[in-house]
């Protein structure tokens, strides 16, 4: 029963290690950035888009943020 | 244009999506600027009527630098309630100028149809590199309405980390606000004034004087790239507003008293009094992947607030990309939002009052709900056109436990359904 | 006569890559090194330039290049582009539209562009006629042309070694 138990502690601990070594550092080389370079991979683009939905939620709810500041200045809220 | 930085670099990322027309389009990269304009259109069933328009042009300068300035008009009329609970019989209210009188039919949701509202604002944004990893944005805004005025300078900046697969992003906000409202600002839980007959507002306490608001914000973020088809960003967001956060038009019902002739229905009207401070913040994340073409997005936002306001938010957007640049893109925003410890949809007369007491819905309980669909087309010359439909929805308590009487009959809370409108053109130099 | 060499070494890479030591860091010179005899550039001004068709400053710079070898061309100037796109079709219709005059190769891999730990994309490196490692230029920008000019220009005008 505690060889079991030691078995499957050092299989997790192998099994983490390989998983953060794979991991470290996280991320691309600068040439294989073709996919995040496509227009529908910006997580800024559609700026007015973003203005408007904001402007509706920030007039018709209480939350703000997540992005942007707050006062917008429409005197609502 | 406002910066938000929480989102990260929206100037330095939106020349890489301006200029990137990519594979097959053949059409020329912007080098000069992007030109970005849209109409809105928002109409609420029985309530509000809206429309917006905005321009904007970013122009691309030497050295990485990027000019923006953009342009936004808004018009609104329509009806939106006042704060007072509905009643069996005909309410009238003051008009907020003090000038004349509007009345509702019994049964009915109080609301206030005489406002027409049109806003401008401008802002501009300064984007400067400042090495090949770092760049500082500058921004300012403003924007004036008949009743208010709104000034804010921002900045912030940005640095890559990790070979560009980290980007970390501070940036602040100073806002100052000014706000004129018709027929001065009253003192909170004054009693609604008489129209016509106090002329110098003093019955209320409007001296015709501004007030104003002051507000600061923080954001913190970090982009992250996880592999060649993920990134995700997380921010943390504070906010500190000091000033006048009232509501001058908002009234609250003052109900008669469970033991009274008629428990329930209204006694008079007073005007709502929020704290004079108000602290915010909110974390978000979001996660996009690229999935054979089409792409996925996810975010989900926690906000709280020294108000006690709670909310979460969950969006979700596919984009199903065609052949030919075309793209259809569904998308949904789930939010529900916990009342203020101030807000109460009725006061009754002879209790004590609170220190801080609002009717206004927009800081009640509710989900609300966006469906929406957009529709993009390229047409050539490094133009795009997109097409937008959403319905939005808001949903409360329309029978909470603490209504007796003649509030009882009434939805105290009817729901909220918009439709919207959008569409945008862009294009590329 | 491009095309031959521009052959030549697609098949040299083809075979050399999956032999050629992984993950062995490179230098500028050793790019050079690798270049050298099988391209014959011997009194040459050299510009190894690494791009790929996604990416807006590389194809912004193209026209540069275009122009900077027909103009030097004659007098001993080789651009020898790397393309990095993990997609080939996308690279060749860039290049369709584009025509440039000087061999491009294909490093698809990027196993070139590790060895070298390219920190920007494009990236160039300039060796004298002397062979040596002049510069590396990392990004493009319009403004960049004239210091890029003028550093090839006084390049070219370096007396042949004999």
């Amino acid at each position: 029963m505690k060889i079991r138990k030691i078995f499957f502690l050092i299989t997790g601990l192998v099994f983490a290690l390989n998983i953060f070594s794979g991991c470290a550092p996280m991320g691309v080389q600068v040439w294989e950035r073709d996919i995040l370079a496509k227009p529908s991979m910006q997580l800024d683009a559609t700026t007015n888009d973003r203005a408007i939905d904001e402007h509706i939620y920030f007039s018709k709810e209480a939350s703000s943020g997540g992005g942007g500041f707050g006062g917008g200045g429409c005197g609502c809220n | 244009m406002r910066v938000q930085l929480g989102k990260v670099r929206p100037i330095a990322g939106a020349v890489a999506a301006l200029t990137a027309t990519l594979l097959g389009s053949g059409a020329s990269a912007g080098e000069f600027g992007k030109l970005e304009s849209s109409l809105l259109l928002y109409s609420e069933t029985d309530r509000v009527q809206a429309a917006e328009g905005l321009v904007s042009f970013n122009k691309y300068l030497a050295g990485g630098r990027i000019l923006g300035a953009k342009l936004t008009l808004d018009g609104l009329t329509g009806a939106s309630p006042n704060g007072a609970t509905p009643s069996r019989r005909i309410q009238t209210f003051t008009s907020p100028s003090g000038n004349g009188s509007y009345s509702v039919a019994p049964g009915t949701t109080p609301l206030d149809n005489t406002f027409r509202d049109n806003r401008i604002a401008l802002d501009v944004s300064f984007s400067q590199p400042l090495d090949r990893l770092t760049t500082l944005v500058l921004g300012g805004h403003y924007s004036g309405e008949q009743d208010y005025t709104s000034l804010a300078i921002s900045g912030g900046i940005t640095r890559d980390l990790n070979k560009k697969n980290t980007t970390l992003g501070i940036s602040g906000s100073y806002a100052h606000d000014l706000s004129s409202p018709m027929g001065g600002a009253p003192i909170p839980f004054s009693t609604m004034a008489a129209s016509e007959e106090d002329e110098d507002n003093d019955e209320h306490g409007g001296d015709g004087s501004s007030e104003t608001k002051n507000t600061f914000d923080v954001i913190l973020g970090v982009t992250q790239v996880f592999d060649r088809r993920t990134i995700v960003r997380f921010n943390y967001s504070f906010s500190h507003a000091s000033g006048y956060l009232n509501d001058p038009y908002k009234l609250i019902s003052l109900v008669q008293d469970e033991n009274s002739t008629d428990p329930g229905e209204p006694a008079g009207y007073i005007y709502e009094g929020r704290p004079g401070t108000r602290n915010k913040q909110a974390l978000f994340g979001k996660f996009r992947r690229y999935l054979s073409g089409n792409t996925l997005d996810l975010s989900y936002r926690y906000f709280w607030d020294d108000w006690k306001i709670h909310s979460h938010t969950v969006e979700i957007f596919y984009r199903w990309q065609f052949d030919d640049n075309r793209a259809l893109q569904p998308h949904i925003r789930w939010y529900r939002q916990s009342r203020a410890d101030f807000y109460r949809q009725f006061l009754v007369q002879g209790t004590s009052l609170p220190t801080y007491a609002s009717a206004d819905y927009r800081l009640g309980d509710f989900d609300a709900l966006t469906l929406g669909l957009q529709y993009f087309l390229p047409l050539g010359l490094g133009s795009r056109l997109s097409l937008g439909a959403e319905y939005y929805t808001q949903i409360g308590d329309r029978s909470p436990p603490q209504a007796f009487g003649s509030l009882r009959e009434f939805d105290l809370y009817p729901d909220l359904k918009s439709f919207i409108i959008k569409l945008g053109f862009e294009r590329d130099f | 006569m491009l095309k031959s060499h521009f052959l030549a070494l697609l098949v040299y890479f083809a075979l050399a890559l999956p032999v050629a030591a992984k993950d062995k860091p490179k230098s500028p010179e050793l790019l050079y090194a690798e270049f050298a005899d099988s391209l014959g550039l011997e009194n040459k001004v050299v510009y190894i330039d690494f791009w790929a068709s996604w990416c807006p400053p590389c194809r912004q710079s193209f026209p540069f290049m275009k122009e900077l070898s027909r103009k030097y061309g004659s007098e001993g100037f080789l651009i020898i582009a790397i393309n990095l796109d993990k997609d080939q079709a996308a690279a060749r219709s860039f290049l369709a539209e584009s025509e440039p005059p000087f061999p491009v190769l294909y490093d698809s891999a990027g196993t070139i562009a590790k060895q070298l730990s390219l920190e920007a994309i494009p990236s160039s490196f300039i060796y004298g006629r002397d062979g040596t490692f002049r510069e590396k230029h990392e990004g493009f920008q319009p403004e960049d042309t004239l210091k890029l000019r003028s550093l090839v220009e006084s390049l070219i005008k370096e007396r042949e070694i004999k």
